[in-house]
């Protein structure tokens, strides 16, 4: 199995631009929803060891929505959103015009808009993946937590760490007015699904 | 009073005046061992439930059955005494409930842990775990107190 950090410059460039594509599919899909621009960051090629992790938070105990969203056929791995608690909030305000205090005590239907909005971005991504890699792909029915951000972060950690002590993501970030409304994806590939992308890609 | 961070797959110990801190655990579990008589703490912050399952194995602290066997060998380091050891534990949340079987480890962690306890003849008098949120424990070594943080709930204390 090829390991994460033998990659070489052209295909760290071609997995990013992967996410470059993805995010940028998704996030139309998001802004089209709120009826509000968004924008969205530079993508980041992270090849992190598992004690890094939590240094994609500001603070491992920071409240966040995580949409996680698994991907299988040629390609298997696993998407998770996470959002801030303002953005969360900001969502919920935009679409269903409601405004709420804290999303620690969300009813069924904000939770059901999230959860939806974590199936349309992620099926944005995962369209886009698709017809770059002429791959057929599909995702599993996305599921959500509102919790620690740390917390969360343990699900893909505890999967990917039995295989690799380094794990590989293809984050994107995407802000919405100031700063403390953020948003990113992570795309994390299952390592024996590289080789499969990356020589698609190639092709 | 001295905090010392406990980060994923670390374990320390601690004397009086000093506190064990593992912030927001999920399918994690941490593992506070107490000596009463010698007030000795230790903590580890366990990620998969045994060594067999990864492929890498260097550090102990990983796993549930060889992180809670690496910090009974570092209390007993410090004096403490094996046979008075009592354990708190914590965490091993289910944190996506639709999740598949094969992405929430918590309970396998948390049953990991027990079944080593349970070998190394440790008594488990407390524990808080399982369920679907992130915790975050506070273990003080003065008294062997253990502090539970959630974002939902009222802080309770083991």
């Amino acid at each position: 199995m090829r390991q994460v950090t033998q990659l070489d410059e052209i295909s760290r460039d071609m997995l990013k631009e992967i996410g470059n594509i993805g995010t940028g599919n998704a996030v139309t899909a998001l802004s089209r929803m709120m009826m509000h621009p968004v924008d969205i960051a530079v993508p980041d090629l992270r090849i992190m060891k598992y004690q890094e992790v939590c240094t994609l938070l500001n603070d491992a105990e920071e409240l966040q929505t995580g949409i996680m969203v698994g991907v299988s056929g040629e390609l298997q791995g696993m998407f998770l959103f996470l959002l801030s608690e303002t953005f969360t909030m900001a969502v919920i305000e935009k679409i269903l015009g409601t405004r709420i205090r804290s999303i620690t005590g969300l009813g069924d239907v904000e939770r059901s808009l999230i959860c939806e909005l974590g199936n349309i971005m992620c099926g944005s991504y995962i369209n886009a993946l698709s017809a770059v890699m002429d791959m057929p792909l599909e995702v599993t029915v996305p599921d959500m937590c509102i919790d620690m951000g740390g917390a969360i972060l343990s699900v893909p950690l505890s999967r990917y760490l039995r295989i690799s002590d380094e794990i590989l993501m293809i984050d994107n970030l995407f802000h919405f007015g100031g700063a403390s409304f953020r948003g990113r994806i992570l795309f994390i590939p299952e390592p024996e699904s590289l080789d499969a992308m990356l020589g698609k890609l190639r092709e | 009073m001295d905090n010392i961070i406990v980060g994923i797959a670390e374990g320390k110990t601690a004397v009086p005046g000093q506190m064990l801190t593992s912030y927001a655990l999920g399918s994690c579990v941490g593992v506070c061992l107490y000596d009463r008589e010698h007030r000795i703490a230790g903590l580890v912050h366990v990620i998969l439930p045994e060594k067999s399952a990864a492929v890498n194995r260097e550090n102990p602290y990983k796993f549930g059955d060889e992180g809670v066997r690496r910090l009974i060998q570092e209390m007993e380091q410090l004096g403490a005494v094996k046979e008075r050891l009592t354990a708190k534990i914590a965490g091993g949340a289910k944190m996506f409930m639709a999740g598949r079987p094969e992405w929430e480890i918590g309970a396998l962690n948390v049953a990991s842990v027990k079944k080593t306890l349970a070998e190394e003849g440790i008594s488990l008098i407390a524990e808080d775990t399982g369920k679907d949120y992130g915790r975050t424990v506070c273990f003080f070594a003065g008294d062997g107190r253990l502090e539970v943080r959630t974002v939902r709930h009222e802080t309770i204390v083991l």
